[in-house]
């Protein structure tokens, strides 16, 4: 107790205080984040449908796992989304972000900036809405000037069972690349001036400069903005529903649109919840091998 | 050499201008069709420019939903839950960076490991705890569940540690308690963070479509953007223009809202970003 007094200061161990201060921030995760995640074990385990009572049937819903198609075109959706969102964002945010940087105009800087992140201050459900007049097979703008640029028979986008998912993709990625863009924007103003001019005093070209400045120090950035992206597309839910609810078929089903259909309109809560959980599993597993590569090779001494 | 490099300069600044028009493009789309008049909008050729300024997808739009009311909804959710999580986190974040108690460490750690979980995946769970709150299909589930911001706490949580102790060891020993020391030290010192955060929030709050669709069903009580996915399923296709309004409407605050606050939104995204 004097340990810390003599220490910290005066007055800092004030246990009352601090539970007070805390108690609304606790009592809301409690009730908010806490509860959930251990009613959603909990509802794993039973049969309910929020409107008569929930009755125990043990393993079942896992069982039913082995015997569902659905789940796994759903899983093979959301990794096929996973990696195509993912790579897309590192490749063309950090293009974007060392193109802005290195732009000398103002004006041009400013616009590419506010035209780049402007899409991802809208709201998802606008973002869907208006894609879906976009891609729109009859009156859509997109297939008039495609058809207009020569391509006489565009597919239509969004109930193709080919294009779908790379169109949802494209939707996704242009409606959430500002964040990216941003992280990278940020990593790349972080980086010392100095460094380039005295790799370039040394005769480094603009290859080996990215090479061995950009990308080792941009490395936090890149973890951040990879594991952003990653768990971003296990949360695609709003393009499918409005634009394609999941189809055709279940081509463009998410996981997290599965879990929302299976509870909220099936009433199968045991179910859904056990579609949760193993959504929860594969991403705490994959954030934990992201987190041990991180640490082999991103760079965090300040410079 | 130089030429060379002049010449690289402009293509550069070219491909952003052009890359700058293309995201903006469908917007701008909306936005244009939205003063057309209903043939111009379902013309099978595209129009960009109206002929003459047509309101008349506003007023279809203000008629076939309470869009108003919709927004006002809209902005009393995003006030309430922008303003209350401020408090609530700076009070925690505090808490933890200022006062010692006992399983600090601990439950700091239980914090943070809600940063790791995707909220929507507890969608399920929550919709359990909000319906036996009996806070179904009112504003209330949309603001109680969103006023607890663990990385807000834990943002400001490492800020209020860069200041300096003794600012607020002077304030005690003139006799300040706790809540006046975060009122005249911390808060002020730490605005920055504090703005930030809560420029994130709002746009998160106001932009969200995923809770509201799960908690609102009476047209009256939705949010905005919920209100318009409303006015676009009724509709069959039928209130393209109404869309078009709304959709302008929801979109045009948010490159207003960026044009002005462009710094400190970068600012609060790169926070977001960097201190993961």
């Amino acid at each position: 107790m004097t340990r810390f007094t003599r220490r910290r200061g005066i007055g800092r161990r004030q246990p009352l205080a601090a539970y007070l201060l805390l108690s609304p921030a606790l009592i809301l995760y409690i009730a908010f984040i806490a509860i959930p995640l251990i009613g959603i074990v909990l509802i794993s385990f039973v049969q309910w449908d929020l409107i008569s009572p929930p009755h125990f049937v043990g393993l079942h819903n896992y069982r039913m796992v082995a015997h569902d198609p659905q789940l796994g075109q759903t899983l093979s959706n959301t990794f096929l989304f996973d990696i195509m969102t993912t790579s897309i964002h590192i490749v063309l945010g950090l293009g974007l972000a060392i193109a802005v940087t290195a732009v000398r105009s103002r004006v041009v800087r400013f616009w590419a900036r506010t035209a780049i992140v402007t899409p991802f201050l809208m709201s998802a459900g606008a973002v869907a809405l208006m894609w879906s007049y976009i891609m729109a097979d009859t009156n859509g703008p997109l297939n008039y000037y495609l058809i207009k640029l020569g391509w006489h028979n565009p597919p239509d986008w969004l109930a193709s069972g080919t294009w779908s998912l790379p169109a949802i993709v494209v939707i996704d990625v242009w409606a959430t690349i500002g964040f990216t863009f941003i992280i990278f924007l940020v990593g790349l103003q972080n980086i010392p001036d100095e460094l380039y001019e005295a790799a370039s005093i040394d005769g480094a070209g603009a290859w080996a400069r990215f090479r061995t400045i950009t990308w080792p120090l941009l490395s936090p950035a890149t973890f951040i903005a990879s594991a952003t992206a990653f768990i971003g597309a296990f949360e695609i839910f709003t393009w499918p529903l409005i634009d394609t609810s999941g189809g055709p078929g279940y081509a463009t089903q998410t996981i997290l649109l599965y879990i929302y259909r299976d509870a909220f309109q099936n009433y199968q809560f045991g179910y859904s919840a056990v579609v949760s959980l193993i959504n929860v599993a594969i991403l705490v597993s994959f954030l934990t091998v992201m987190a041990v590569l991180a640490r082999r090779w991103v760079h965090y001494e300040r410079v | 050499m130089k030429g060379s490099s002049r010449i690289s300069r402009w293509v550069l600044g070219i491909f952003l201008a052009v890359a700058g028009l293309l995201m903006l493009l469908p917007v701008a789309w909306v936005v244009l069709q939205s003063f057309e008049t209903p043939d111009e909008q379902t013309s099978p050729t595209p129009i960009w420019t109206p002929h003459h300024l047509s309101l008349a997808s506003y007023r279809a739009l203000f008629e076939v939903a309470p869009f108003g009311l919709n927004i006002i909804n809209s902005v009393v959710v995003t006030a309430a839950v922008v303003i209350g999580g401020a408090v609530i986190s700076v009070l925690a974040a505090y808490a933890f960076a200022r006062l010692e108690f006992r399983g600090r460490e601990v439950l700091f750690i239980i914090f943070l490991a809600a940063l790791t979980l995707p909220s929507q995946v507890s969608a399920v769970p929550e919709f359990v705890v909000v319906k036996y709150m009996h806070l179904l299909n009112t504003q209330l589930s949309l603001i109680i569940p969103a006023l607890i911001q663990v990385i807000a706490i834990f943002l400001l949580r490492q800020h209020f540690r860069t200041i300096p102790t003794e600012l607020d060891d002077a304030a005690r020993v003139d006799g300040a308690g706790h809540l006046r020391i975060i009122r005249h030290v911390i808060v002020p010192m730490s605005w920055p963070a504090i703005s930030a955060v809560m420029v994130i929030t709002g746009q998160a709050i106001w932009n969200d479509f995923f809770w509201p669709n799960l908690f609102i069903n009476t047209t009256s009580r939705m949010t905005a953007p919920l209100a318009l996915y409303n006015v676009e399923n009724a509709g069959g296709g039928g209130f393209v223009g109404a869309v078009f309004a709304g959709l302008t409407i929801l979109c045009l605050p948010c490159v207003l809202i960026f044009i002005l606050l462009q710094r400190r939104l970068m600012a609060g995204i790169g926070y977001r970003g960097i201190s993961r």
